[in-house]
């Protein structure tokens, strides 16, 4: 699978959405990606990963 | 607070009795003294009586607490009403019920239904006002002998010793002493024993704080608990409906952060906002307001319920959030809790030791109630940044996702279960409840299984009659199979509080009677 379609539709719907919506948008999905993963370990590593390296600069 | 005109106890249906002060009060030593007349003080007077043990019943009042406060009797409340003689009333009076609904913007995400079957004598959920919950106990009460009340009697004073307490009582026409053997705090959240012997609540505060509103209004909506996050007329907040008898519903609604309490406490405030939730619901029917009040979702307890003589019973010894409906109900069950335990002590059939197990038992439910409660207070309001970004993505999701939905679901009440109890034996048995669990009920055919259970400690024994006897022991023996899936042989002790004390695979005599007196002779 590419992640390529993923990628654009998020950023297409973050642009629609605008930034005040971005963030419960954000959370919809990945609640929503995660209940379709099916592994709950799985998901909250990954969750750990998404929150490491957001440092701006 | 009743609207403009209205005294405390002007109720539209409801009428207060007015009780006397004691003309004479004796001054003779009482075995037991309860501090407070309310729901949970009357229990335990009851509980105490069951057993043969008399105790005198204070309360500072004339009357009972005004208005509907906690309207909500779980089902495991029923079997201790059931246990001390005050059923009949309650399922003639209050509304069971089983389901709940969710809303999110107006529209249903959720419908969760609590686990009821044939073997359940009583619902999971029963609505009854709390004035009527004290009637209904003050009926029992006053038919009891071996509780001596003393109404607008207040205490003012207490010096406590290892074996016993001296109280300072004030009536309207004396101020005398008392000297109890054992005291029961029973007075509430504000309880003065607690700040006479200078203890605190300890724990979180939860932010979120209620307006609980009563009106009456004819209606048809079955008794069904709605829950509606995010409405249009409280944007943001969350309100909480529930049916009453006699045509009241309870309305509750979060006040948001900005929000005084006094503003939004103010008459005025309290019509725009209940006709804003009927409007919401498309309830187009007059209706008039009877009772409103504000309640805050703390998480409070004493780091120990007893200290020396006294042990603290309901509200003064912790503080739940309205919204698992615990409050009351885990109130009732420390009550029991500490009634048995104490009439087998004074009766002489138990050591002092047995009272050891009452706060890490009653202590351990509260802690659980804690963690559910503030799952559920988390959900109803949210505490923070992060905590309010997943709920609302939670009931956006439930819009689409049924699975969603269920991150709403409150699961309310399941008694706790006593593992960690110093009563608690280790575990001998493979089906049924656990040791430590308040037993389910079961359905025999011609009865349930909690009509037949003993006053005291019962031997459920399947399969052949055990020869085991005890004065404190009631056996019953049971067809393999008649409940729980029991094989035959399998056996259960249970507690006069409905609590498993251990269970066997196969019976055997010895054990079981060593079990009895392991809790019995805890010296
Ligand atoms: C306004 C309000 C709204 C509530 N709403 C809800 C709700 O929606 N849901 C829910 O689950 N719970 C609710 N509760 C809590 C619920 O009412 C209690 O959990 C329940 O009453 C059990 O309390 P209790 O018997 O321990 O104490 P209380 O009912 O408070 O009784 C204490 C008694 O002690 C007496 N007393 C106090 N001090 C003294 C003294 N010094 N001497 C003699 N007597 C004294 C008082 O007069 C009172 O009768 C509410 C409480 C209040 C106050």
């Amino acid at each position: 699978m590419s992640a390529e379609p993923i990628y654009d539709a998020l950023a297409a719907h973050l642009d629609t959405l605008g930034e005040a919506k971005a963030p419960l948008f954000l959370a919809k999905a990945a609640l929503a990606l995660a209940q379709a993963l099916g592994d709950t370990d799985m998901a909250l590593s990954i969750l750990r990963e998404c929150a490491k390296n957001l440092e701006s600069r | 607070m009743r609207p403009e005109g209205r005294g405390e106890h002007d109720s539209l249906y409801f009428t207060y009795p007015q009780f006397d002060a004691p003309t004479e009060a004796s001054t003779d030593p009482a075995p037991v003294v309860i501090v407070g007349a309310g729901p949970i003080g009357m229990v335990a007077a009851l509980e105490l009586a069951r057993h043969g043990q008399r105790s005198v019943l204070i309360d500072a009042k004339a009357t009972f607490n005004d208005g509907s406060r906690a309207i909500c009797i779980a089902r495991a409340s029923y079997h201790i009403l059931d246990r001390i003689g005050a059923l009949a009333p309650f399922l003639k009076k209050s509304l069971p019920w089983t389901t709940g609904r969710s809303f999110y913007r107006g529209q249903q995400i959720l419908e969760f239904a609590m686990p009821d079957s044939a073997d359940d004598r009583f619902r999971p959920m029963y609505n009854l006002q709390q004035q009527y919950i004290e009637q209904f106990l003050w009926d029992a009460v006053a038919a009891q002998p071996l509780i001596e009340t003393r109404w607008q009697t207040r205490l003012e004073g207490i010096e406590t010793q290892p074996e016993g307490a001296v109280l300072t009582l004030t009536d309207p026409y004396r101020t005398y002493a008392l000297s109890a053997r054992w005291v029961l705090a029973a007075d509430g959240a504000r309880s003065t024993v607690r700040r006479l012997m200078g203890l605190r609540l300890k724990g979180e505060n939860f932010e979120g704080r209620y307006v609980i509103a009563d009106v009456r209004m004819a209606h048809d909506y079955p008794t069904i608990r709605r829950a509606l996050f995010d409405p249009a007329c409280r944007p943001g907040g969350t309100v909480l409906i529930h049916r009453q008898p006699d045509d009241i519903w309870r309305i509750d609604y979060q006040l948001t952060e900005g929000e005084s309490a006094e503003e939004a406490t103010r008459e005025d405030n309290v019509r725009a906002s209940v006709q804003g939730v009927l409007d919401e619901i498309g309830e187009t029917r007059e209706w008039e307001l009877e009772w409103w009040s504000v309640y805050s979702a703390n998480t409070l307890a004493l780091d120990d319920y007893r200290a020396g003589p006294v042990f603290f019973i309901g509200d003064s010894a912790h503080i739940v959030p309205i919204f698992g409906v615990r409050g009351l109900n885990n109130g009732l069950a420390d009550a029991q809790n500490i009634g048995w335990k104490l009439a087998l002590v004074l009766s002489g059939q138990a050591g002092e030791g047995l009272l050891d197990s009452y706060t890490p038992e009653r202590r351990g439910a509260t802690l659980d109630v804690f963690a559910n409660a503030s799952k559920s207070a988390r959900f109803m309001t949210p505490p923070s940044f992060g905590w309010q970004l997943m709920r609302d993505a939670a009931l956006s999701l439930a819009l689409r996702f049924p699975w969603a939905g269920d991150l709403a679901n409150p699961r309310q009440m399941a008694p706790y279960t006593y593992a960690d109890s110093p009563l608690t034996a280790p575990d001998e048995g493979q089906t049924g409840p656990v040791p430590g669990a308040m037993i389910p009920d079961a359905n025999l055919g011609d009865g349930f299984l909690s009509e037949r259970m003993g006053p005291l400690f019962t031997l459920i024994a399947f399969g052949e009659a055990p020869k085991v006897s005890h004065p404190l022991l009631t056996v019953i023996t049971l067809p393999p199979g008649a409940a729980w899936n029991a094989p035959e042989g399998a056996a259960w002790l249970i507690r006069p509080d409905l609590h498993v004390a251990g269970r066997w695979t196969s019976l055997d005599p010895a054990a079981i009677l060593a079990t009895l007196d392991r809790i019995l002779e805890r010296p």
